[in-house]
């Protein structure tokens, strides 16, 4: 262990010694905040289509019994109400309350020409359900979704083309209202459009195509996209980014560009380590052929460099290995070079190139190498212009990004402005969009333009504090 | 799916809390800086736990799952206090912190704010690293990135890290 690990084992054991058992407020162990059946076995049926022919008709709400202090358990409540006694007609699962365990879902119609359904839930201390009198000839359980995000999930119930969803509303179960426009549903709209709905990411979404869609076109196509939460009992749209589908897959909104993630995963790279590569250490394998051939990178440094954490012009070569042929590059100015384990694919034919990391203490610069049918060469880039020795600040937010990493003007590194990462083996960077409030981030994927990487613009993504982005 | 009996569920809670709790507020205390943050961070990560400990396998399943949690809680808390730039930690003024930053040794202290200033995930692979002894695969499970990534990551905080100290012993 170096020095400065101990020093930093040191000061952490210090700090969390701080703190002892008598320091922590009283002990408050949390509980169930209500009973399980003592080990129930949840049987899980698939569900089953039944045909109702009736007339459309209002809705009712009703619950066996209402919001109040938890009763002792039993192991299946005896349902009661209107309805309690007609035939189970389909049945799944859902957690309504999100406490993490499932419950009951009982679809049950009233026998042939059954003008209602019963949508009903199984609480280990209760029943609940929904009367909803409907006009189509068909129905379908759909897996039930936390629309809100709150914890709890829907219930959600096709009825004829239209998702009806169900989840408890102030401790009632309720029937969510939704709009007319845009359309929960799975349909052909008046102007011919195609409207869908699909999760993604655990959310309700509607889809529904900028255009009618012909029948027999394999073209993808793009949708306007909304975005479902509960809001005081109801469904409530918002209008999100508009993205792609496919028709062959028409219940997945991709990008509308080519090859794009659904979502991205900020992931810092791995680095052909000093321990694995270190003076007289094994070189990195490249990961791909060069000039046919399996070819080994590594990066050395001219005699009687340093010590020092910047590189001038000669002070570091990268020299490549591909069977009895070497090839030997500058690495360019700037912080201390590191050698990316992973290849970069430079373009849609899968050209690859070997990544050297440039990393001061804040920030970073990464250099492509690319082969050019004779040799290796340093593809331009968009460069910081205050690239300089030392600290650096990033550019503010929205400008150009560059291949690298760097934080905004706060000095606060956890607000880094400009982020690369590879992902399924492409460049991608993506720069903050705003200095506070909901991680907003522009992503961009790099190519090979001629001698340069170019950036395009994928989109607007949100990041989570897991640095995974998807659509805001 | 098979759930457990209540009792079972909250006998399983319960000793969890009693044996890991003081564990997890040191590991929190880490990552958030303050006491009272630490042991709210705790206290949500296992009213969260109840709910699941019935479906966790074993006792090192659950211990691994409320590390995890207390990890994503602190940065959590961490994103709120840099988003809400008026946070002002909640504190008992009759009651001394036994926490307080100034107790410590100079030496500690200079340390511990220099890892105030690395990125969080930078911090959570040292603390990992370096006070809860996790070895790379550990750490990658908790963070739920790769090893190599745990690596990477550690070599550049440990980088980033000696160059602060750097910078303010230089200062001083």
């Amino acid at each position: 262990m170096t020095t400065l690990e101990d020093r930093l084992t040191a000061a952490l054991a210090a700090r969390a010694d701080q703190v002892d058992a008598a320091d922590l407020r009283p002990d408050v162990v949390p509980e169930p905040t209500r009973g399980f059946p003592v080990v129930r076995t949840l049987a899980v049926a698939a569900a089953v289509t039944a045909l109702i022919a009736v007339p459309y008709g209002i809705t009712r709400l009703d619950t066996d019994a209402g919001p109040g202090p938890a009763v002792t358990p039993s192991p299946d409540p005896v349902p009661t109400g209107r309805g309690a006694e007609w035939p189970v007609v389909a049945t799944g699962t859902v957690d309504l309350d999100g406490d993490g365990t499932a419950e009951m879902l009982r679809l049950r119609a009233e026998g042939d020409g059954a003008v209602e359904l019963r949508v009903e839930v199984t609480l280990p201390d209760r029943t609940v359900f929904v009367l909803r009198e409907t006009g189509t000839s068909s129905y379908r359980i759909e897996d039930p979704v936390d629309v809100d995000g709150a914890g709890g999930e829907e219930v959600l119930v096709t009825i004829g083309t239209s998702l009806v969803g169900f989840g408890l509303v102030d401790g009632t179960f309720s029937e969510l209202a939704a709009p007319a426009d845009p359309p929960l549903a799975r349909r052909t709209d008046a102007e011919g459009r195609t409207v869908t709905w699909v999760v993604e990411g655990g959310r309700l979404f509607t889809l529904r195509s900028v255009a009618p869609v012909p029948a027999d076109s394999t073209e993808k196509y793009a949708v306007q996209r909304w975005r479902w939460s509960v809001e005081d009992g109801a469904l409530v749209p918002e209008r999100v980014q508009d993205r792609c589908v496919d028709p062959a897959e028409p219940r997945t909104a991709i990008s509308c560009t080519p090859t794009a993630p659904a979502l991205f995963v900020q992931t810092y790279p791995s680095f052909w380590t000093e321990e694995d590569a270190g003076p007289g250490g094994a070189p990195m394998p490249v990961g791909f052929p060069v000039d046919g051939r399996a070819a080994t990178a590594e990066l050395v440094y001219a005699p009687g460099f340093g010590p020092a954490d910047w590189i001038s012009p000669g002070d570091v070569e990268l020299v490549v290995t591909a069977g009895d042929t070497t090839y030997r590059i500058d690495v360019p100015p700037g912080p201390l070079p590191t050698l990316v384990e992973q290849p970069a694919t430079l373009s849609a034919s899968g050209e690859q190139g070997i990544v050297v990391l440039q990393q001061d203490v804040s920030s970073d610069v990464w250099v492509v190498f690319a082969w050019n049918g004779a040799g290796f060469e340093v593809l331009d880039q968009p460069r910081w212009p205050a690239m300089t020795d030392g600290e650096q600040p990033a550019p503010a937010p929205g400008v150009q990004p560059y291949l690298g990493s760097g934080y905004d003007g706060t000095g606060n590194p956890a607000n880094f402005n400009n982020e690369s990462w590879i992902q399924d083996g492409w460049l991608y960077t993506s720069t903050k969009v705003s200095r506070v409030g909901e991680d907003a981030r522009d992503v961009y994927r790099w190519s090979r333009d001629g001698d340069a990487l170019a950036p395009t613009l994928l989109g607007r993504y949100c990041f989570d504090q897991n640095d995974v982005g998807r659509d805001c | 799916m098979t759930e457990l009996a209540v009792g079972s569920v909250a006998d399983r809670v319960a000793d969890l809390y009693t044996e890991h709790r003081l564990g997890l507020v040191r590991l929190a205390l880490l990552l958030v800086d303050d006491l009272q943050s630490a042991e709210d961070v705790v206290q949500d990560v296992f009213t969260e736990f109840v709910g699941k400990a019935g479906r966790l396998r074993d006792q090192q399943a659950a211990l691994g799952y409320l590390r995890t949690a207390v990890v994503n809680r602190s940065r959590s808390a961490l994103r709120r206090r840099r988003i809400s730039r008026a946070y002002q930690p909640p504190r008992d003024p009759h009651r001394p912190d036994p926490a307080e930053f100034s107790l410590l040794a100079e030496e500690h202290r200079e340390v511990l704010a220099a890892l105030s200033h690395l990125a969080p995930r930078q911090r959570e692979v040292l603390v990992l690293r370096y006070w809860s002894g996790l070895s790379e695969a550990e750490i990658a499970q908790a963070l739920g990135i790769s090893r190599g990534a745990v690596k990477s990551t550690a070599s550049r905080a440990l980088d980033a890290l000696k160059g602060v100290l750097e910078r303010t012993e230089g200062r001083s």
